[in-house]
């Protein structure tokens, strides 16, 4: 299987009036393709920086960071966004549509980005919204639809261009818990069948029992990983929640 | 801490937000005094003949101002104002009681508006001094102005801005009680309605436009006033529904074409301007009104200016005429005209003219005042035409036998009437026929001025019964600077009731009244450039802030700095130019109305545009850098 991500010695530091914060210690990481993985870890822990590391819009105090084998540190800031926009897909918290687009035309953004022709293009957005349950609303605007339809269309904007990795930032942070279980279905869908590889972070268990391994950092390194192998998902669920307590802070806010 | 404590800390704190608003009050300040202490300069006042009509022209200009001015702070401290509602939100969170609030705000606008009309009068004083100097050069009597600080006009502008501040600072205190508490919350409306499309607004907007068209270029009335005030009414509303309507069509009929719409930032740009139109309508439009406008009192001001000199040529081509009956008065002239070293004689030439009534009963067209069976006419002959000529510099030539005559356009004939085959008959049953109208003037304009030439010979025949009395004329090296010598011979003449006239008094005259207009003109003309570009700079910095977290989202999904640039850059020129070019149409349009014989594009229309295009281009980088500023830095 083809290593998507390989992160090695990740440190990241922040100073502030002369204060050092250490976010990232040390931290190593690797994902291959197909996989699913979650992060989990208490505020603070470091998942954010890690995450925007890896977004590529924030840099490392030291350390690599490959992402297709490409060595991302050794871009500069045009080459990082064009990189963004083919290899990686983003989906975050608070959804980031355009209100001014419709939601189809949300959805093709990256690829007009990549001027695609128009065919092609709107096969792919239809593909997609079919896939994700969105077919009905593409011609909507985003102030029209509700939070999981939101949700939906920002993470088929992030997979249509078909990207090496998908980067979800606390996807379900903002949905009810119907719209939350409806997204991670189609997330897991769409990595088990279009096997496309996503990277998770959240501070909710059961999100996290969607994924194939979920990784714990405390303090900026990894403190443990739990892999979901044969169990079934709330068998998975329950050994993700047994980590939390040992994991400390304030985790376990959500089931 | 009292209430003034927290006002100085936000005042200290807030220094960028508020630095716009300060900055705008104080260039409103800045122009304003420096207009009103123009009535109030001694050089002016040495260098103008006619200085009291210019301090009352200023005076009423300085009310246009005030209405500008006026309205463009209004704007930018609702622009301020709307910045600040999270603040003010916090501040109600914290259980600060609205009246504290209310006062705050007041008082803040209050040290805000006062500091800068101090600075504004301040840095006033010292533009006006470079303004000072550009009327004067402009008035052709340039010099250096020392500083100068104008009492009245410090009062005046005090008393005006004073106004402003405390009206606006009313309205900073009412803040908190205008608005429900919830929207001190809200984060602004983000997605603004699409605006239907309408065709038969689009049809209805085409013919509006068309027909201020027709009223222009074919016209069915004659009376101006009417032309004007139809080509008004329909070009206001056809503007209107032509934002309203036929953009919002048109780009609707762009994302109808998809290869092109769905092509890299295409799609971002046009929905933004889609989805903006309906809150620009009426900015648009207005602002596209008043550049035309604008435009045209600019065009005519500098046309006014330029022909000055050609004017004063026309009513006054010699330097000093004046009719000679008293050889002593002629020697007296001599040796006024001679003293002036700095002006030495370049011709002098003796023109017999002979005076006698007419009949022009047949004339098709009868110049005001005429009386139609007794005309004073004058006459000069073929071959005095042709020393004047000469001494003129023009090149004109002139057959004529012996019942043709030539007629100088009469002054006061402002209809440009054709008199070429028309009849007049002279006193003594001379009947002649008009075979040349000459455009331009050869003789110092006087009362009557229906001139004719005739061949040398019917002249020496009319010679038998009229005798022939005669201007002696002078043209001297630059006469538009023989201030002391035309003084001189005027008072001269004047005392003995003797008819002269002079080149310098003309010139002087034009000049200073174009001058002053053009000055004027193109005072206001700044102002409300600065004004019109300010408020759609300011827009676009409130929809930069709006959209700031739409940008980070493209950022973040992978379009690099430079697209994003060109997606605002395009934008932004949308604004701008959209207003720019359809004031342009407009305002040659009515240039056309005005000047129904003028060619439109000459030389100056061209560069009262080019003056206008520059200053908005000025604009539209600024904005282009402040709005990528906002939303495209990390």
């Amino acid at each position: 299987m083809e290593t998507i991500l390989e992160a090695k010695h990740l440190k990241k530091v922040y100073y502030n009036n002369g204060n050092a914060f250490q976010a990232l210690d040390d931290l190593e990481l690797t994902i291959h393709e197909g996989e699913f993985v979650g992060i989990m870890g208490p505020s603070g822990s470091g998942k954010t920086t890690l995450l925007h590391l890896l977004a590529t819009i924030d840099e490392p105090t030291s350390g690599e960071i490959k992402i297709v084998g490409t060595d991302i540190m050794q871009l500069n800031e045009d080459q990082l966004s064009n990189f963004r926009r083919k290899q990686l897909g983003f989906v975050f918290q608070d959804y980031n549509l355009l209100d001014t687009l419709t939601v189809k035309e949300n959805i093709l953004l990256p690829l007009a980005l990549e001027k695609m022709n128009v065919s092609k293009m709107e096969h792919r957005v239809e593909k997609i919204a079919d896939r994700l349950g969105i077919r009905s609303i593409l011609e909507k605007h985003p102030y029209q639809i509700s939070g999981g339809q939101k949700q939906r269309t920002a993470a088929a904007r992030a997979m249509v261009a078909r990207p090496s990795l998908i980067l979800a930032d606390e996807p379900t942070g903002a949905l009810d818990s119907k719209s939350a279980t409806d997204l991670l279905e189609s997330l897991k869908e769409v990595n088990e069948l279009d096997k496309v590889t996503i990277l998770m972070v959240t501070h909710d268990a059961f999100a996290a029992s969607y994924c194939k391994r979920v990784i714990f950092i405390k303090d900026g390194r990894t403190f443990t990983e739990l892999v979901k192998g044969g169990q079934s998902r709330k068998e998975f669920f329950q050994n993700v929640i047994d980590v939390l307590p040992v994991l400390g802070g304030n985790t376990h806010d959500s089931v | 801490m009292t209430v003034f404590d927290i006002v100085k800390k936000n005042l200290k704190g807030n220094i960028q937000n508020y630095l716009f608003y300060f900055l705008s009050f104080m260039i409103s300040v800045i122009v304003f005094y420096t207009f009103v202490s123009l009535q109030d300069v001694p050089e002016i006042q040495v260098r103008t003949e006619s200085f009291e009509i210019l301090r009352s022209i200023i005076f009423q200009a300085s009310f246009l101002s005030v209405l500008f001015v006026g309205v463009f702070i209004w704007y930018s401290n609702s622009f301020f104002t709307k910045r600040r509602k999270k603040e003010v939100g916090l501040y109600v969170l914290l259980g600060i009681r609205k009246k504290t609030i209310g006062k705050m705000l007041f008082y803040e606008n209050i040290i805000l508006g006062l500091s800068a009309l101090l600075a504004g009068i301040l840095l006033g004083a010292l533009f006006s001094r470079l303004f000072v100097m550009l009327l004067l050069k402009l008035l052709d009597s340039p010099m250096n102005i020392p500083f100068h600080l104008s009492f009245d006009a410090i009062i005046y502008t005090g008393m005006v801005f004073g106004c402003m501040i405390a009206l606006t600072s009313i309205q900073a205190y009412r803040l908190i009680y205008r608005f429900k508490l919830i929207v001190f919350f809200q984060a602004e409306k983000q997605g603004e309605q699409v605006p239907e499309t309408s065709v038969p607004y689009t049809i209805l907007s085409f013919v509006l436009l068309a027909c201020s068209f027709l009223v222009v270029y074919r016209p069915i009335l004659d009376e101006p006033i009417v032309i004007l005030g139809l080509f008004s009414l329909f070009t206001i509303t056809g503007t209107y529904l032509l934002y309203r309507s036929v953009i919002v069509l048109l780009i609707k009929e762009i994302q109808r074409n998809k290869p092109y719409y769905y092509k890299g930032t295409n799609l971002i740009g046009f929905t933004h301007i889609l989805h903006r139109i309906q809150g620009n309508t009426q900015l648009l439009t207005i602002i596209s009104l008043l550049s035309a406008v604008t435009l045209t009192a600019f065009y005519m001001g500098y046309n006014e200016y330029d022909s000055v000199k050609k004017k004063a040529m026309n009513y006054a081509p010699f330097s000093y005429q004046y009719t000679s009956n008293n050889k002593a008065f002629d020697q007296q002239v001599k040796k006024v005209v001679e003293q002036d070293k700095q002006h030495p004689v370049l011709t002098q030439l003796d023109i017999p003219v002979i005076q006698m009534n007419g009949d022009i009963s047949a004339f098709e067209y009868i110049p005001y005042g005429y009386p139609v069976n007794k005309t004073t006419i004058r006459i000069l002959s073929c071959s005095t035409f042709y020393q004047i000529a000469k001494a003129l510099g023009k090149k004109e030539t002139l057959h004529l036998t012996k019942d043709q005559a030539a007629m100088i356009r009469p002054y006061l004939d402002y209809m440009n009437s054709n008199y070429i085959g028309q009849k007049l008959i002279l006193q003594g049953n001379h009947t002649l026929s008009i075979v040349k109208t000459l455009e331009e003037r050869i003789i110092n304009w006087s009362e009557p001025d229906l001139y004719l030439v005739v061949s040398d010979s019917m002249f020496k025949e009319l010679k038998e019964q009229n005798e022939p009395f005669l201007y002696k004329t002078y043209r001297v090296k630059d006469q538009e600077a023989t201030r002391t010598t035309s003084n001189q011979l005027l008072s001269l003449a004047a005392d003995k009731k003797i008819e002269l006239s002079t080149f310098y008094r003309n010139y002087r005259m034009n000049i200073e009244s174009a001058g002053v207009d053009l000055f004027l003109l193109g005072f206001l003309g700044i102002i409300f450039i600065v004004a019109t570009g300010s408020i759609i700079y300011l827009k676009q910095l409130m929809e930069a802030y709006l959209d700031r977290d739409c940008y980070h989202t493209l950022r973040k999904i992978g379009t690099t700095k430079r697209e994003i640039t060109i997606i605002i850059a395009k934008q932004t020129l949308f604004v701008y130019l959209l207003p720019l070019v359809i004031g342009i149409l407009h305002s040659t349009m009515i240039y056309t109305i005005l000047y129904p014989r003028g060619e439109v594009f000459t030389m100056n229309v061209l560069t009262s545009i080019m003056a206008y295009v520059f200053i908005y281009f000025l604009y539209y980088v600024l904005s282009v850098y402040s709005y990528n500023k906002i939303v495209n830095s990390r």
